[in-house]
């Protein structure tokens, strides 16, 4: 990668895959889509790791 | 000692020794230079003159040696069709880069520099190696002091040099957004450039993403860059401006000055051929008559003059008819360009970019003492204080031009002393008056600093 010392703007790089044409629009849908993926990735496992307090009661219980 | 304007790349850095230019260049832009060195673009851009003259220094490794720049300008000095062309270099510039596996880290006007009427790209450290999946990091930079400042010249007929004078920044998405509002949205570029990039921008402030590595990953390539590329080069050429007739543009047609204009200009070119002047500053130029009819004198003629749509028309003269060095600037004599950026010495002001040997001051005096009611003795400190030979034309309170001057004015805002007596007393112990020519009531003089 190139350490720039110039600021490139988050705004003003994403749009850039809009100006790249049909090219740039696949980036951009490759790129959202896999954060999509990432953030759900991230989001899943902290739904099953932490056991629900109905589930854990019922351990108890029984 | 380092150029003051040198310092934010931290690969590369221009300093001066003496009369000569040098760059010195970390490891990093060692490499980079190597890779420029050896492309086809460097050898092609050098001989059409189009890139500044580089080469490594024999003596020291890392150190580049830089041919100099007759007398630098600022973008906010430039007319519209200044900025124009310096646009359309740095996009060319950017093509062919990217089609041999290289890129430019900015995009700044900044980095171009008019030899004469002829835009120079000279910031050789901007050159680095194109690493596959990197986007574009001069885009929002090429908005902001290329596209946004030519957009609103052409479409809303706004002056964008005192918005670069403003902010060395240039203009931002924003303001450009808030000046081509409505109709003017449907112009080329607007659209995309101006209202998607303010949205975009706003939207992504806070943003913490790393979208360069997104962006990589998800494959973005030199090809995308070169699209948008192609795109701007369209919406440049688009721009245009038509800034129809001006006051001044219309000046060499009045009967004064077509009936002055030869004994005046057997006068300057006797004076300007006295000795080799290398460089002139013609101040208050106009149409850059007495610029052109000197150019063969001098090494470098800076033609400066406050009126943008005669100093573009001078510009397009120059481009296709020549003389090549003759150098037109936009800038008011009453507010002359100051020093601006960091610590006040990033731009520097007129005055510390090189003193001329000779100042031509045609038809001026009246303007900034009756026009800007500048006093008449802080006129002469200013020239005196350039340390030139000067050819000074006087404009009586009485003359016609100075009459339409004063039509607004009562008496007593004029300042009293604006008379042939005292200015020749302000003279006195300053400059010797070498030779006098009266001129229907206007009088030239040939004035040398006096040491």
């Amino acid at each position: 990668m190139i350490l720039g010392y110039l600021d490139p703007g988050t705004g003003s790089l994403i749009i850039q895959t809009v100006l790249g044409g049909a090219a740039g629009l696949a980036v951009l849908f490759k790129s959202t889509k896999r954060r999509f993926a990432d953030r759900k990735a991230v989001v899943e496992p902290a739904i099953t790791d932490v056991p629900s307090p109905k589930l854990a009661e019922q351990k108890t219980e029984s | 000692m380092f150029d003051p304007g040198s310092f934010r790349d931290p690969a590369s850095r221009v300093f001066h020794r003496g009369d000569q230019i040098f760059r010195s260049l970390s490891r990093e832009g060692q490499d980079d230079w190597q890779a420029l060195r050896q492309s086809e673009l460097f050898r092609r851009w050098s001989e059409a003159g189009e890139l500044i003259g580089t080469r490594p220094s024999p003596a020291e490794a890392g150190i580049l040696t830089h041919d100099k720049v007759p007398f630098w300008s600022y973008p906010y000095e430039w007319s519209f069709s200044m900025l124009r062309s310096a646009a359309t270099m740095h996009l060319r510039l950017l093509e062919d880069a990217l089609t041999e596996g290289l890129t430019l880290k900015d995009a700044t006007p900044y980095n171009v520099q008019f030899i004469g009427s002829k835009p120079v790209f000279v910031d050789i450290g901007s050159f680095t190696k194109y690493e596959p999946g990197e986007p574009w990091i001069g885009y929002r930079q090429f908005c902001r002091q290329f596209l946004y400042p030519l957009m609103v010249r052409a479409h809303a007929d706004v002056s964008f040099q005192p918005l670069l004078r403003g902010s060395l920044d240039g203009i931002s998405a924003e303001t450009a957004r808030s000046l081509l509002r409505g109709r003017r949205a449907t112009k080329p570029g607007v659209a995309a450039d101006v209202m998607l990039q303010s949205r975009a921008e706003k939207t992504m402030s806070d943003s913490s993403r790393n979208v360069r590595n997104e962006m990589s990953t998800a494959g973005f390539s030199a090809e995308l860059i070169l699209t948008n590329v192609r795109r701007l080069k369209k919406v440049v050429e688009k721009t245009t401006w038509d800034p129809g007739q001006s006051t001044w543009s219309e000046y060499a047609g009045c009967e004064h000055v077509a009936t002055q204009r030869g004994p005046k200009e057997m006068f300057v070119k006797r004076v300007a051929g006295n000795q080799h002047r290398r460089l002139v500053w013609d101040l208050g130029a106009n149409d850059a008559y007495f610029s052109r009819s000197i150019a063969d004198l001098a090494d470098t003629v800076v033609a400066i003059d406050g009126d943008e749509a005669t100093v573009d028309r001078v510009f397009q003269s120059l481009t296709a008819d020549g003389p090549d060095n003759v150098l037109p600037l936009l800038m008011d004599l009453a507010d002359p360009s100051p020093g601006l950026g960091w610590r006040g010495t990033e731009r520097r002001k007129l005055e510390d970019r090189g003193l001329p040997d000779l100042v031509l001051l045609l038809a001026v005096v009246h303007h900034l003492v009756i026009g800007a009611n500048l006093p008449l003795a802080a006129v002469i400190d200013w020239i005196a204080s350039l340390n030139a030979e000067v050819v000074f034309e006087w404009v009586p309170i009485g003359d016609p031009m100075s009459q339409r001057l004063t039509a607004n004015k009562r008496r007593t805002e004029v300042h009293s002393d604006y008379d042939e007596v005292s200015f020749r007393r302000y003279l006195d112990g300053r400059f010797e008056i070498r030779e006098e020519l009266p001129l229907e009531g206007r009088r030239l003089f040939h004035l040398i600093p006096v040491s």
